[in-house]
């Protein structure tokens, strides 16, 4: 595996980011691991971070180079800043730069990237656990499968409870404006009931988390709706320790079959 | 344009690795992609795969002149394959091009493809360009020839060991710039795939003006300029001031045509 930190430019956002990318090498003679390439184009993780993290986080936390080796498959861990994923009511537009400029950038940057929605996939920790399973919702043509860890996917009612909190404000703008907008994720899940293009999901979330209730009415609902949806969950708050042996449960669902040998 | 500090393992080397990559970006997201000519810019000696993002404006150039730019670390092995160390000739001039091109969309063309680097760097650009003319349309030497530099790496350490010996064994330097100038001799005479070759030094280099003037006298020896040799002398000595005010001579060189409203 190669480890890439890329400084580039975003013209949605009109400066400069950073990303960390993880992209398939074939090794031999490395010692305690394998890594694999398998030719072709590669699939690709977009691994998104949480609020008070950046793009390397996800290396810093977890072991993720040596799980995505087993693999042999991209991951893309961009900074998004504590931008929700969401293009700002008085911000930057994060959602069209991290689910659309981004993509687009990477397989200029890495001709290998696979382009197909099959082969494209985001997961994430709680705020970016909303980011992944939006990404699926909103740009459903570009992901086919996204992951939530612990994710914080109603932020639309937290903000409703804050109103006076202008963070929650500048992010997702009036709160009474946020219900059926683009950023309610269950709106978006409803808006995609009966379209033929639908990411499958993965859920999980920790029985002690203080986002647990949001992931269970988010379970339920994806379940009325239809969807082709695996949720878990287990003891646990909202922590790394469990990110860190979920995400190799979410490398299985996305990549299976392909264990390490 | 793209600064990317990419870690890997190299095969050759046995161990993982450090290289900095600079890559042009394109300005519309939807464009289709485009492969970009590459330059491989080696350090010079006691520097490493980052110094020339530190030391220069490299990445401002780079974008100037719309080139990929790949640096990647050799240690201290004079871009040899070590007797007592790394395969670092090996490394750069078999198996970082193609790991390279696995990774970017680099031009695998000839003629968009070149080498350059200041002096370990510049010596390692000239051994490597001469021993694979397939690869690189053009090769620059910023304060050094085709001879390596015997001052620095023949001092012996604290236990009686030199850099030489490591490096190239007993005898092995003389007989590398016997090889190379051979190999220039062979391209001559087989008459196809000659690289361009492109040498500058400061003119009050103390330590490597000779060296350079001897690989002046022995490119500028081949009858009717088959090199398309330039040699050129400008005031400076042996610092990164002096390559940070020359490597764009060499893009120029090159033919890699600049924005002159940036340069």
């Amino acid at each position: 595996m190669a480890l890439l930190h890329v400084d580039f430019f975003s013209h949605v956002l009109g400066m400069e980011m950073q990303m960390d990318v993880i992209l398939p090498e074939a090794t031999r003679g490395q010692i305690g691991m394998e890594a694999r390439d398998d030719g072709g184009d590669w699939q690709t993780l977009y691994l998104l971070h949480g609020m008070s993290d950046d793009h390397t986080i996800w290396q810093r936390r977890t072991s993720i180079e040596r799980y995505a080796a087993d693999k042999g498959i991209a991951v893309v861990m961009p900074t998004t800043h504590l931008g929700w994923y969401t293009d700002m009511y008085r911000g930057l537009k994060y959602f069209s730069f991290a689910a659309v400029e981004l993509p687009k950038i990477c397989r200029q940057m890495f001709p290998r990237m696979s382009h197909r929605r099959e082969d494209t996939f985001a997961a994430g920790l709680s705020m970016g656990g909303y980011g992944a399973l939006k990404f699926g919702l909103r740009a459903p043509e570009t992901f086919s499968r996204v992951a939530s860890l612990s994710g914080g996917l109603d932020p639309v009612a937290v903000a409703l409870r804050e109103p006076e909190n202008p963070f929650w404000r500048d992010v997702f703008g009036p709160p009474e404006q946020n219900a059926g907008s683009f950023n309610d994720l269950f709106a978006a899940a409803e808006a995609l009931k009966d379209s033929p293009i639908r990411p499958d999901v993965y859920m999980w979330c920790g029985t002690e988390d203080f986002l647990y209730d949001q992931n269970v009415r988010m379970r339920d609902h994806l379940r009325a709706l239809g969807y082709n949806l695996v949720y878990e969950e287990s003891p646990g708050d909202h922590q790394w320790k469990y990110w860190d042996a979920k995400i190799q449960t979410v490398l299985d669902w996305l990549v299976p079959g392909k264990e390490g040998e | 344009m793209a600064l990317i500090r990419i870690g890997f393992f190299s095969t050759v080397l046995g161990m993982c690795t450090s290289c900095d990559v600079i890559l042009p970006q394109q300005t519309d997201a939807d464009a289709p992609a485009r492969e970009f000519p590459v330059m491989y810019l080696l350090h010079n000696l006691t520097k490493s795969h980052s110094t020339w993002q530190r030391m220069t404006c490299i990445e401002r150039y780079a974008l100037n002149h719309g080139v990929a730019v790949v640096m990647p670390d050799a240690q201290l092995s004079s871009y040899a394959d070590m007797v007592h160390g790394g395969k670092f000739f090996t490394y750069i001039a078999d198996e970082l091009p193609g790991l390279m091109r696995s990774f970017f969309p680099l031009s695998s063309r000839r003629e968009d493809t070149f080498i350059c680097g200041a002096s370990m760097g510049g010596y390692g650009a000239l051994k490597i360009g001469l021993s694979r003319p397939e690869q690189y349309g053009a090769i620059g030497s910023l304060s050094s020839g085709y001879t390596s530099y015997r001052g620095y790496i023949s001092r012996p350490d604290d236990r009686g060991i030199t850099l030489q010996s490591l490096t190239f064994g007993e005898t092995g330097l003389d007989e590398e710039d016997v090889e190379t100038a051979e190999k220039a001799r062979a391209i001559v005479r087989s008459g196809k795939n000659i690289p361009r070759i492109f040498i500058t030094c400061g003119s009050s280099d103390p330590i490597l003006l000779d060296n350079a003037r001897e690989a002046r006298d022995f490119f500028s020896s081949f009858e009717g300029n088959p090199f398309d040799f330039q040699y050129t002398e400008h005031p400076g000595s042996h610092n990164w001031s002096f390559w940070d005010a020359h490597i764009c001579d060499f893009l120029r060189y090159a033919g890699l045509n600049p924005r002159e409203h940036y340069c």
